[in-house]
């Protein structure tokens, strides 16, 4: 049976091999034959439908091998159970006949005993009867034995039974471990097959799948390079025509902005000719009424003309209305607008001015922190140097030196900005105040601006220059009478009935209202310039100290010459002009700062202890450092002294006592010699006293 | 020098809050490693779900979450309820056995649980010991679930260790034995009616790994098991397939589960493969057959004769449902197996016939073939282990000829030519491949369509 199996088992298994090893070729001659041109697809197709239709074939002969061994072992399996079944069947029946064939034997046996028992009844003989009996035993024994060897066969039987069934146990036990084993090995080799099978398709699908994919991909690209070119085209139409649109759009725009000009023109013609046509025809309709008094029965026909001639009338009428109404409605839009834009324009100049306080007050405020920041660094720079110059006394008091307070001056004196805040008070002082020595040290302050100062050291000047009413009305006059072309004729005529003097003032009102001055610049622009110009004509020509003699000699021979005023006075609105808008900036700009002074300051404040003194005062330290030692040293040895004097006084007490025991017994002993020698009573009492003296 | 080790100091303190701002005590605490919020809550509910379940109420990701995280100690009436089939029973299934196909539960993880739950109880409930309301009680959790029950060993009741006395005593009662319920195995009444989704039941009346134990009872069904498991398979509506195997089933008991079964609703397959049924049991299937839809009726390795073959052909000839019949290794021989060959000339819907190992000799084979002819709907044979000689192999190979239906022909150890067996074996073979390739090509029209 098994043989059978393995017979097949092994027989299909070569034509798997073979089966791959053609697809290995079929696959490698399909590798071969790729092309990617169409016919090449085509016999691709066809050799894919072929591959496939092989790979189904190989997996259902796959399949079927599979379920061919399963059944073929279920069969031999069946097989086995019918053999056991018939053998069985056998074996009942053997046993069966043999069963019959021992109870037919025992049947007659028995049928003798029986016959014998018979017997037995008949005799009567004794030993007849004994004979007969033992016959009937033995045949008795015989029946028994009989019996016994059934059984035992049957036992025997039963034991070989019970053999065999363990043997066929055992077998089965090993069929069914061979089967294991024999599915194990289907399983690996069924998922061989089936990854190879696997990994031949993918490679199949893999190159197919690439080339569709090439193919594809190409034709992608194709169309889309296509679809590119033809919207690229499309696109570069579409702008030369928008191109070409907006010209023509253009031109139409312009066309009809003349043609509306235009027609707007023959309009306004239109109309007055065809109010002057409605006024001659008003004449002529007087002239026809009149005819028409004259001739009565030409009235009718007159009268339906004069009719059409009035609706003509009453249209042109119309029109102009409309013409009217647009033109006001487009007024009231110019307005508005106007109105619109000022006020945008008022906002924004706010806006600005706002912005420019707030810089100025930023600027300020930055300034006076700065100012108040370096004061503190300044007093606190001070205190460390007043300390230092403290330390440095003490130290020469304690060499023992000399000490000079260093430029007592320098350090009473308050720093650069101390000292300058100080000054920031009215400018007439300034010059009075400043101290010579400090002057350097002082920084100019900028926030007051070098233009301004001027200003007020002119302005004070010109009020000490003693100027008279009188040149400032001559001077007032010849300005007006030059720059008189400013004026505008209505003033004039307005001014003529008034005084010379009231004349001038008004005129030079206006003049100023037209030049953009006001009246505080008036005194300045006399002063400055009328006068000045003359001033510096006559340096150029004369020199400084003849045209100082001038200048102060006769107030009115400095008036300028007529001729001079008005490049003067375009000069000096030039110069106006600049002086406002540096002032703005300067106003904006952060005051400059004389570092030099400062650095100096700082220096001093910096050296104030010197090298030497330095020098001094490693030498001191390293002195009073040794110096501490020794006083360490000294402050150990202290309390082994103190121990050392008390040790000592200890040591005299006991001493003392001892003494005073050892006086005693030589006082005892010694009275007991006084007895005996009187005479030199007076030495113990002198040593004993010398004694005491000595302990004391 | 004061300053610098201040600056230090207060430049590394800052960097150490920032680290651990929150937990100072957790040395692993970092804020790249916080769960989000979300995550937290749902950790929460994970934690307390047994004292509050908030599940249906979620998005279903968050489902997903707690169904990974939660416990898998909850008592089981409270997730039976709570959670449908998904990650939760499959982390059970997956911690209680080794091997989970959950191929083999329709592809449901809770399925696989509860069924094979049962199982596990049925197979350990000792009758008179085990109480049979934790079956009940098993019950009711899943009586929704359940498709499917296999079981495969039935325990019998405890033996007591005998007494001389009660010997003597159960000497006296010999004759009530069959009345007592001493032998009887788990009742299956209580069971099936309850299960309102069941469909396949698969049973073995014996006892695994018995070992030195062995009594041929223990591999046995008492008259009270059949009378019982027969009223419960008629309350069972919804039964698809039963399977009653290895387990001795005689004739006796086979009419009476026959007789039970006759007008059973929704019954298709029927498997009494490895009993004892006879003549009489076979008759009365061959009733069964004429009465109900089966299907599928496999009778493998039994012991019908000729008889009992003869009332199996004469159903058959009248049925229009059976699709399979196997009765391998039985006793037909030429009587049965001829009974059955002329019964299937009459009959057009038989797919796979399995006369294997039954001691038929050519005459079968013969009309057989004659049977071969003519229908074109069998589709696999089995005559295996018959003695059909050569006068069979002619017949068949002369009717195989004619033959395009049959892609499936068993004819190994029939005493027919290995010339001849090869021949036939060609043109099954060749059967089979044009149905393959018609098959895909429908298929494929199918899909064009």
């Amino acid at each position: 049976m098994e043989e059978a199996d393995k017979v097949h088992e092994e027989a299909p298994e070569p034509p798997v091999l073979s089966d791959n090893q053609e697809d290995k070729k079929g696959a490698s001659s399909f590798k071969g034959k790729e092309d990617p041109t169409e016919e090449g697809n085509e016999e691709l197709k066809t050799k894919m439908q072929e591959e496939k239709k092989d790979v189904n074939k190989r997996i259902m002969s796959l399949q079927k091998r599979l379920t061919t061994l399963v059944t073929n072992i279920q069969t031999a399996a069946d097989a086995k159970e019918m053999e056991r079944r018939s053998g069985m069947e056998d074996n009942c029946r053997i046993r069966d006949e043999r069963l019959k064939n021992d109870a037919k034997a025992c049947q007659e046996k028995v049928e003798e005993i029986r016959k014998g028992w018979s017997i037995v009844n008949q005799k009567v003989v004794h030993s007849e009867l004994q004979s007969v009996l033992d016959s009937q035993q033995q045949l008795c024994a015989a029946v028994i034995e009989d019996k016994k060897k059934l059984i035992r066969d049957l036992q025997q039987e039963r034991r070989v039974k019970e053999d065999q069934y363990l043997k066929n146990l055992r077998r089965l036990d090993e069929e069914i471990k061979l089967m294991l084993d024999r599915m194990q090995q289907q399983f690996q080799n069924l998922s061989k097959a089936y990854s190879e099978e696997l990994t031949q398709l993918q490679g199949v699908y893999q190159q197919e799948i690439e080339v569709l994919l090439a193919k594809d991909k190409a034709k992608l690209d194709k169309h889309m390079k296509e679809h590119w070119d033809t919207e690229l085209e499309s696109l570069m139409e579409r702008r030369r025509m928008v191109e070409e649109s907006e010209k023509t759009v253009h031109d139409v725009m312009l066309e009809n902005t003349t043609k509306i000009k235009l027609m707007q023109l023959e309009e306004n013609a239109k109309s007055q000719a065809r109010l002057r046509e409605q006024q001659q025809m008003k004449g002529k309709s007087v002239v026809l009424n009149l005819k028409q008094l004259e001739h009565g029965n030409k009235n009718a026909a007159y009268n339906a003309k004069l009719e059409e001639m009035k609706g003509k009338i009453l249209g042109t009428s119309k029109e102009v209305k409309n013409l009217k109404t647009k033109y006001a409605k487009q007024k009231d839009k110019f307005m508005k607008q106007r109105q619109y834009l000022s006020e945008v324009h008022k906002r924004s100049r706010q806006h600005y001015e706002r912005m420019q306080k707030e810089v100025r007050y930023t600027t300020a405020a930055d300034a006076r922190k700065f100012e108040e920041m370096w004061v503190m660094m300044e007093e606190e720079v001070t205190q460390l140097a007043e300390k230092a110059l403290a330390i440095d006394s003490l130290i020469c008091k304690h060499l023992g030196l000399a000490w000079e307070r260093p430029s007592a001056a320098f350090m009473e004196s308050p720093g650069p900005r101390r000292s300058q805040e100080h000054d920031t008070n009215p400018n007439s002082h300034l010059l009075q105040t400043r101290h010579p020595s400090h002057c350097s040290q002082r920084m100019m302050d900028a926030s007051v601006g070098p233009s301004l100062e001027r200003d007020s050291e002119h302005s004070t000047g010109v009020e000490e220059g003693e100027l008279s009413s009188e040149t400032l009305m001559k001077v007032m006059e010849l300005l007006c009478d030059e720059t008189g072309f400013l004026v505008e004729d209505k003033l004039r005529k307005l001014l003529v009935p008034m005084e010379k003097n009231e004349q001038t003032i008004v005129k030079l009102h206006s003049l100023f209202a037209v030049l953009g001055l006001k009246e505080k610049d008036l005194p300045k622009l006399l002063h400055e310039f009328l006068l000045m110009y003359e001033r510096q004509q006559g340096e150029r020509t004369e020199g400084a100290e003849a045209m100082e003699n001038s200048a102060t000699a006769d107030s009115t021979s400095r008036l300028i010459k007529p001729n001079y005023v008005l490049p003067t006075l375009r000069r000096f609105l030039e110069q106006h002009r600049k002086r406002s808008s540096s002032h703005q900036q300067s106003s904006l700009s952060h005051p400059a700062r004389d570092t030099s002074v400062e650095e100096a300051y700082w220096d001093r404040l910096g050296n104030i202890i010197t090298e030497e003194k330095l020098k001094l005062w490693d030498a001191a330290e390293r002195e009073l450092k040794q110096y501490e030692e020794v006083l360490m040293d000294i402050s150990v040895l202290v309390p082994e002294t103190e121990l050392l004097r008390q040790q000592n006084t200890e040591l005299r007490m006991q001493l003392q006592q001892i003494l005073s025991t050892v006086l005693n017994s030589l006082w005892l002993s010694a009275e007991g010699r006084e007895k005996k020698s009187r005479t030199r009573k007076s030495r113990p009492s002198t040593t004993t006293s010398s004694i005491t003296q000595c302990s004391l | 020098m004061n300053l610098p080790r201040s600056c230090r100091h207060s430049k590394v303190t800052p960097r150490g809050h920032k680290m651990r701002r929150i937990i100072a005590e957790d040395l692993d605490w970092s804020l790249a490693t916080v769960s989000s919020l979300s995550n937290l809550c749902l950790q929460c509910i994970v934690n307390n779900f047994e004292e509050k379940p908030i599940y249906e109420e979620l998005t279903s990701s968050e489902k997903d979450f707690i169904q990974n995280r939660v416990s898998l100690s909850l008592p089981l009436h409270f997730a039976a309820n709570v959670f449908p089939d998904g990650v939760y029973w499959k982390r059970r299934c997956e911690q209680k056995w080794k091997v989970c196909d959950v191929s083999n539960y329709g592809e449901s993880w809770k399925r696989m649980f509860f069924e094979r739950q049962l199982e596990n109880i049925i197979e350990l409930f000792v009758p008179g010991i085990t109480e049979p309301k934790t079956v009940l009680d098993m019950v009711t959790l899943c009586k929704d679930h359940i498709k499917k029950l296999n079981i495969a060993q039935l325990l019998p009741p405890v033996k007591e260790p005998q007494t001389e006395d009660e010997e003597q005593a159960t000497e006296l009662t010999l004759e009530n034995e069959d009345d007592k319920s001493g032998m009887d195995h788990f009742d299956f009444r209580i069971l099936l009616d309850k299960l309102t989704n069941l469909e396949e039941l698969h049973l073995v009346y014996k006892v695994k790994s018995c070992g030195m134990n062995f009594e041929w009872s223990m591999f046995e069904m008492t008259n009270r098991d059949c009378e019982s498991l027969a009223k419960a398979l008629k309350s069972c509506k919804t039964l698809k397939l039963f399977r009653l195997h290895l387990s001795h089933l005689e004739d006796k008991k086979c009419r009476l589960l026959v007789k039970y079964l006759l007008d059973h609703p929704s019954l298709r397959t029927l498997d009494f493969s490895h009993n004892v049924i006879g003549d009489s049991g076979a008759r009365a299937i061959g009733k069964l057959l004429t009465k109900s839809k089966l299907e599928i009726l496999n009778l493998y390795d039994n012991n019908i004769g000729g008889p009992g073959a003869k009332a199996i052909a004469h159903a058959l000839s009248k049925n229009t449902t059976l699709v399979s019949l196997n009765l391998c290794l039985n006793r037909l021989n030429d009587e049965g197996g001829q009974a059955i060959c002329k019964a299937l000339l009459n009959n057009k819907t038989l797919l796979h016939l399995q006369l294997g190992a039954n001691g038929v000799t050519w005459l079968t084979a013969l009309s057989l073939s004659s049977v071969l002819a003519q229908n074109n709907t069998l589709k696999s044979i089995n005559l295996s282990c018959n003695t059909l000689g050569e006068v069979g192999g002619n017949a068949l190979e002369e009717a195989m000829s004619h033959n395009t239906s049959v892609t499936e022909c068993n004819i190994h150890l029939t005493d027919i030519e290995e010339r001849k067996v090869s021949v036939i074996n060609q043109m099954v073979w060749n059967n089979q491949f044009r149905k393959q390739e018609t098959s895909p090509r429908e298929k494929n029209t199918e899909n064009a369509n």
